[in-house]
This record gives C-alpha cells, structure tokens and sequence, in this order.
C-alpha cells in the first residue's frame, strides 16, 4: 500500500515545490521507493529544481489523456535511484485534471512506488482540489507571517472537509505543520511570528522549521534539492523533517539565535 | 393491514416561521438578501411557515403570491401558510402549499384528511429554537472559510474557531478554546441566547442581530473567558 502525500499551503511562493522536491529526496535517499509529481499543470517548476527540465517528453496530462504510458512520462531522478518525477503539462490549464484521470494514474503509481508526493499548485482552486483530494497525509507549508498563516487554516479546513478521505468518511488526513524561511533574530525583534505563535493558531503537529537560508536559492538555481546540501542548516532541517515523517522523535533545530561566541563577541558578528 | 405502504402518524416537527409584519415583497426581499449574503448557507432550502396573520386583511391574494416568490429567491422553502382568511385560501392552493392554522382552530379547507373521527393530531407549533434538541457538538478545529450553523438549537465547539470562519446557532453557542472567528448565537431573533468561551479573540460577535466586532471588545475579557449576553438590546461582555 502506498502512501500519498500532499504538500499544499494556499499561498503561492511559501515553499512548496522546494520542499517536495527535498521531501522526496530524502524518502528515497532512506531507501524508499518514491514518485513526486507535480500538479501545477501550466506553470511547471518542479522539473527545474530537480534539474530534469531537458528530459521532458510526456507529462502528467498525457498519462490522463492516454497519449503516453507511465513509463515514458516517468524521469528517473540524478541523484537518488529510487525516485522517480512525473513532471506537469506547460502548454495546458488545470482543467486538464480529471478526478478519474488523476485517480487511474495514482493507483497505477500506487503498484510501484511506497510514497507519492504530490506538489500542489497555489490557491484553492481546482488544481489544488485535485492535488489533495487523494491524500492521506498533507504537509502544510507556511511562513511565519499572518497572511501565509490565514492561508493554511483555510487549506486545512478544505482537507478535512472536500478530500477523498473526508468525503467516504475514512481516518482524516494526517496533517503535518512545516514552518519555512523561519528567522529567529527576526522573531526575537517581534517583525515574524514565533514557532509557538504558529502552532496556537493552527493546532496540528509540526514536522519541522526550515530556517531562512541562502542555500535554498543556491541550491533552486543549480537544480539541486536543497536537502543533499549536507552542510547547509536548511538541507540538515529538511534531514530531520523527512526522520520526523518517517516516524523518528528528533529535537528541533535552528529556532533559536545563535550565540555568538567569545571571539565573535569580541571582533564582531563578521569575524 | 401490515404491509401497506405508508401509515399516518401524527407527529410534531421544529419549524422557523416567518411572521409578516408589513406586507412590502420588495422591502422583505432585500432584507433577505441581505441576510443571505451575510451567511449564504444559513437560508438554503431551509423549510419554513409563512405566518402571514398580522396582515391578512389587508392581503391581496397576488400580494401573496409575489411574498412566497421572493422568499423562494432568497432560497428558503416555504412548508406552509399560516393564514385565517378564506380570501387568501385559493392562492394558497394555487402555489401547491399547505394552510394551517397555528391557534388550534381547523382550517378553512374542507378537503381536510377525514380522520374517521380519531382525535384531531396535535397542529405542528413552531417551538422557540432554545431549548430544544440537545444541541450540536463540533470537536473539529473550524477553520477559515468554514461556517457551522445549528439550526434550533446550542453550538458547542470543543476546538479553536479560527480567524474567517464564522459559526452560527438559534440558541447558545460554547466555545472550549480560543473563538477568533465570527460567532452568531439567536440567529431568529432569540435575544435571551448567550455566547461563552474560554478565549475571546473574536472578529465579531452578535446576538439577535445585535452586534460587536474586535475593536470594540477589546476592553473587558479580551483574550480571556467571557460570556456575552444581550441586556435590553445592548451587547454586555462579563467575565466567566
């Protein structure tokens, strides 16, 4: 049985299609037979930060529509053998997702593949609908500021309340809190909301905090996912956010503000 | 005898009334389309008696007609008229709906179901929403965008209601946790309904149509236990 996971926020631009791309990652980096597609069908992004964008030939629409097999659509990821990417459609619109047609190619992923991660598109429109109405988990991906945070309360109630999982009656979705570009000197002088601010508002439980880093451009730019950036504090966040979905209890990182150290203190924080 | 297919029973069903109290459709109908707007599910294909008494006399039968088109626009589902005047009795058989009579007299009509003379069923009297039914329990977060509404009865949310989602009740409404959205207790007009909770962050709350929003509730209990309930058509915010 496979498990299907969302990764969905509302707001556009909080961190979607880098975090299903690292989610991804390191599901299959822990040996787990993993497929990420993307369902923002039109404007297409995941193929570049996994770095496959020269290798696309089919798409999800075409495996809908039946003008190509899984198998030619599927992109074998560089990095990791395990993973597998089903890139969107650019020339199409979201209206090219049908709940049938979304529904046949998921159960067909679902033969091989132990995880699905779906990177939902913006909003709450029908291309959103469709990337969570088969969840059985969902990571919502929110800022720490108040409108990203309005954004995922709406979402969260359209889980439990338009998915597959709310409709039949079956165990809700699992939701899983994923705070990103998280700031702690810019929390502490009361400009972003703090971790706990989050979680009174939303009220479920927290896969991870990404802290703000440079790394994630880098690393969107070069097509790399963010999370084989071992050396990085967001690529080692993202490290333990997956541990954390595979069921593993780690301490949180990254949320407090460094303290500087005698020499830095001394020479200043440039040193 | 024991495999018909229906048997009469004599029951007694919950429903809203609208009383007329000026017969002016265009007048109603904007008041309800602006309710409507304000909680566009509350009024959808809600069954309810149209009491037109207070104004049958002076009520042209296609006056009544035009009344029970508008409240049909605004998306309500007319069950029954409540009316006494013979005048009006062929428009109400026109537009298909019931007449009763709610003082406990019979109705006009004399195609009335013979009962062979068993005693008469209780009439269906429209009961003041508190009170009744044990009340509707959410243990669901209510998120934004999302609006739960217990039609005659009490809402007790035993989860956080979040900023933009707005929840509804005829009677009371109890929140255990933080209420940050809407919260509308005596939606009909029933001014003896309270709202308490455990945390009062709202963007506003109304009894009876009489309302506050955030800013003004930010003196008394804000962010703390509170009830709030009406005292002579004013909003009063106490600590619980």
């Amino acid at each position: 049985m496979s498990t299907i996971i969302t990764v969905t926020s509302g707001k556009g631009g909080v961190g979607k299609t880098t975090t299903s791309a690292s989610i991804a990652s390191g599901l299959a980096k822990a040996g787990h037979k993993t497929v990420v597609i993307d369902f923002d069908v039109g404007l297409r992004n995941l193929d570049l930060i996994m770095n496959c964008e020269r290798r696309v030939v089919y798409d999800f629409v075409n495996v809908i529509n039946n003008e190509a097999t899984l198998n030619q659509a599927l992109i074998k990821d560089k990095h990791c053998p395990d993973l597998y990417i089903l890139p969107a459609s650019q020339t199409r619109d979201k209206d090219a997702l049908t709940k049938e047609g979304v529904e046949r190619v998921l159960n067909e992923l679902g033969e091989r593949f132990e995880y699905i991660v779906c990177d939902s598109p913006a909003g709450i429109e029908h291309g959103a609908l469709m990337a969570l109405y088969y969840a059985d988990e969902a990571i919502v991906v929110t800022n720490p500021e108040v409108s990203s945070v309005r954004d995922s309360d709406r979402i969260l109630g359209i889980l439990q309340s338009k998915s597959r999982r709310a409709e039949l009656g079956l165990d809700p979705v699992k939701e899983h809190l994923l705070l990103t570009r998280y700031n702690p000197e810019r929390v502490e002088k009361g400009e972003m909301l703090a971790v706990n601010d989050v979680l009174d508002i939303l009220a479920i439980p927290l896969l991870g905090v990404i802290p703000e880093s440079k790394a994630v451009l880098t690393a969107s730019n070069q097509g790399v996912p963010v999370i084989h950036d071992v050396e990085s504090d967001a690529g080692q966040a993202y490290e333990d956010a997956v541990a954390r979905l595979l069921g593993e209890d780690r301490p949180l990182r990254f949320t407090e503000v460094e303290k500087k150290g005698f020499l830095k203190r001394v020479f200043g924080g440039r040193a | 005898m024991a495999n018909l297919p229906l048997r009469l029973r004599a029951s007694r069903t919950t429903l809203t009334t609208l009383e007329i109290l000026v017969a002016d459709p265009p007048a109603i109908a904007n008041l309800l389309e602006e309710q409507a707007r304000r909680a566009p599910d509350l009024f959808r294909y809600m069954p309810v008696v149209i009491d037109v008494t207070a104004v049958e006399d002076r009520l042209a039968p296609e006056e009544l007609t035009q009344l029970i088109q508008v409240i049909e626009e605004a998306g309500l589902r007319p069950a029954a008229i409540h009316a006494t005047a013979d005048s009006l009795l062929t428009a109400i058989h026109a537009l298909h709906l019931g007449q009763i009579s709610l003082s406990g007299e019979r109705p006009a009509a004399t195609e009335s179901p013979a009962t062979d003379g068993a005693p008469e069923p209780p009439q269906a009297t429209p009961a003041p929403p508190t009170g009744t039914g044990i009340g509707k329990v959410v243990t669901q977060p209510v998120r934004s965008g999302q609006q739960i509404y217990a039609q005659g009865t009490d809402l007790i949310v035993l989860a956080p209601v979040s900023a933009g989602a707005e929840i509804l009740a005829d009677g009371h409404i109890h929140v255990y946790g933080p209420l940050r959205g809407r919260a509308l207790a005596g939606v009909h007009g029933d001014t003896r309904a309270r709202i308490f909770c455990t945390h009062l962050e709202a963007e506003l709350v109304s009894i009876a149509g009489q309302y506050k929003i955030s800013e003004d509730l930010q003196a008394t209990q804000w962010k703390q236990p509170a009830q709030i309930r009406l005292d002579e058509e004013k909003l009063v915010v106490a600590a619980l």
